[in-house]
């Protein structure tokens, strides 16, 4: 059991999230930077695609009852593991008893951590994810809170050969995010491309799971029609009538009517996870074809399992 | 006259189809037997489908669809082409003649603490209040999609005389529950959360329920149809293990 000693600002259970349920009103839900997720779960010789639990902001402190390998990827603490400093990135040996604690923070919005065997909470949708909306799925479908126990499986795991630290993104707050076709990219003219991809916004104080929310020099969209609700993706670029862009965040509505001048691409979307307020970002253009490319290139970073375990 | 359509990227690993129509049943029941078709010929790759008053997005899983995408655009522009092929896809009653489209009928409290914006309203559209609940709960409302958020259902058909432009400043929380007039459309809230719709009822029907084997209220291409209760009904209601009203 991993008991909850305070909870931090934000902490959830949460996985790479459900899909077949957008029928429903029902969105991905899921980790906001599943790279950073997906490289903590390798740590610990876990499939990428299971349990962990995704820390905003001000972090929880923790006490495992039981002995467990861990690791905390992500957005950079202060960490301490009974007192003593500890890593980020890589796989860690914790005893039983052992308290962590998530200090300081330094860089970035989200950290992971991952257990070796996975969180154990119940699949709701086919997903551990929480669903902060509608209070389910996670734990108790909401956020840790001090008291709570969270169940992991006691896998004996030793590491063998190298336990090396692998870091999958550079937090320096300034940050060029690479976008690619969405719905509606032709509605929007030349001068209206123009100033979206020329200046530097301000991710702002409003922004979270839902939406990231930008300030900066407003685009004039006066001129575009009125559109009727349609399906929204996560990574979505929305320019509303203020002419400020929304990025749709995983917990984000299903379906809008914002027009969206581009989609983040996939590659990047990790990045948009670990956004904080006051970080600026630039955008820059490039094709659904390379934004596939770029996609694949960064799986093969999480292919060559960073640890081995036997 | 034949209606036309789009399919344009949606990021890199999703296609949009938008078809180029009025808001009617004839077009939900179209973009719902070719979602149908889809889901059966892009089984393996797809992640997801969403479906929108005029458009339909095909989300796909993105190395399925990096390894194979030229072939699923095809495929699918084919799949389409089809239903415009011949005579307006739009004329096709065979579309619409679905057997599972249902009448759900849904209480509503439109009295005092469970409807605060119903005065206003009324004001705003120049009818007394009484008016508003008789407008309100003549028509059978079409269920166009569910979306936004889990279970909430997008309603067509309300009344153009009781048409309320949206709060300028949303309240903070909205109850679930709670049957409400923004601009246009209508529509009732599963869950708690910030709005700009004008509350004008209250259902003690939850919408959204996980426990239920049907977890939302109504499916696309269902009708609805709400019905005017009192505060003693309403609390009946809420504090007994309700069903939903009468299935037809």
């Amino acid at each position: 059991m991993i008991e909850v000693l305070s909870g931090g600002a934000l902490t959830t259970v949460q996985d790479l999230g459900r899909f077949g349920n957008m029928s429903l009103g029902i969105g991905q839900t899921g980790v906001m930077d599943s790279l950073s997720a997906g490289l903590a779960n390798l740590l610990v010789g876990n499939d990428v695609s299971q349990a962990l639990i995704e820390i905003t902001l001000v972090g929880p402190k923790l006490k495992f009852h039981q002995a467990c390998t861990i690791a905390i990827t992500g957005a950079t603490f202060d960490l301490s593991l009974n007192g003593k400093a500890a890593e980020s990135n890589r796989a860690l040996c914790v005893e039983q008893g052992d308290e962590l604690f998530f200090g300081r923070r330094q860089a970035g919005a989200r950290a992971y951590l991952a257990v070796a065997g996975g969180i154990d909470v119940a699949k709701v949708f086919g997903s551990c994810a929480t669903h902060l909306n509608a209070g389910f799925g996670g734990y108790l479908g909401r956020k840790l809170e001090r008291g709570d126990l969270l169940a992991f499986p006691i896998a004996s795991r030793t590491i063998q050969g190298e336990n090396q630290a692998v870091r999958a993104l550079t937090l320096s707050g300034s940050y060029l995010l690479r976008v690619t076709d969405s719905v509606e990219s032709q509605l929007f003219s030349k001068q209206q491309w123009q100033a979206f991809t020329s200046q530097k916004y301000q991710v702002a104080m409003e922004s979270n799971r839902i939406g990231i929310r930008l300030t900066g020099e407003a685009i004039d969209v006066s001129n575009l029609p009125e559109l009727l609700s349609g399906g929204v993706l996560p990574g979505s670029i929305q320019i509303p009538p203020s002419g400020l862009p929304i990025i749709v965040g995983n917990d984000g509505p299903t379906v809008g009517g914002y027009p969206r001048i581009a989609n983040v691409i996939a590659a990047d979307m990790p990045l948009v996870g670990q956004l904080v307020a006051g970080d600026t970002i630039s955008f820059a253009r490039v094709t659904t074809e390379h934004a596939r490319k770029f996609y694949v290139q960064q799986q093969q970073l999480l292919a060559a399992k960073p640890v081995i375990y036997k | 006259m034949t209606p036309e359509y789009q399919i344009v990227a949606n990021g890199e690993s999703a296609l949009t189809l938008t078809i180029s129509s009025d808001i009617s049943i004839e077009l939900s029941a179209l973009l719902i037997a070719i979602d149908k078709e889809a889901k059966q010929a892009f089984n393996e790759s797809l992640r997801d489908t969403i479906l929108g008053y005029q458009s339909l997005t095909l989300w796909f899983d993105i190395s399925r669809f990096t390894a194979h995408h030229l072939a699923i655009e095809q495929a699918f522009d084919a799949l389409v082409k089809k239903y415009f092929s011949a005579t307006n896809p739009l004329a096709d009653k065979c579309l619409i003649r679905t057997s599972s489209s249902k009448l759900i009928e849904i209480p509503v409290c439109y009295e005092g603490l469970y409807a605060p914006d119903l005065s206003a309203l009324a004001k705003h559209c120049n009818i007394s209040v009484e008016e508003v609940i008789e407008r309100h709960t003549a028509p059978e409302y079409f269920v166009h999609l569910i979306g936004f958020m889990p279970g909430f259902l997008y309603l067509g058909g309300l009344d153009p005389s009781l048409q309320c432009p949206r709060k300028s400043t949303p309240s903070l929380a909205v109850e679930p529950g709670a049957v409400a007039i923004g601009g246009a459309q209508t529509g009732i809230y599963p869950t708690s959360s910030p709005g700009g719709w004008h509350v004008i009822g209250q259902t003690p029907v939850t919408m959204f329920n996980l426990a239920s084997s049907e977890v939302a209220v109504a499916k696309p291409l269902d009708r609805i149809r709400f019905v005017a209760i009192s505060a003693a009904h309403y609390q009946a209601l809420k504090s007994s293990t309700l069903k939903v009203g009468a299935e037809r």
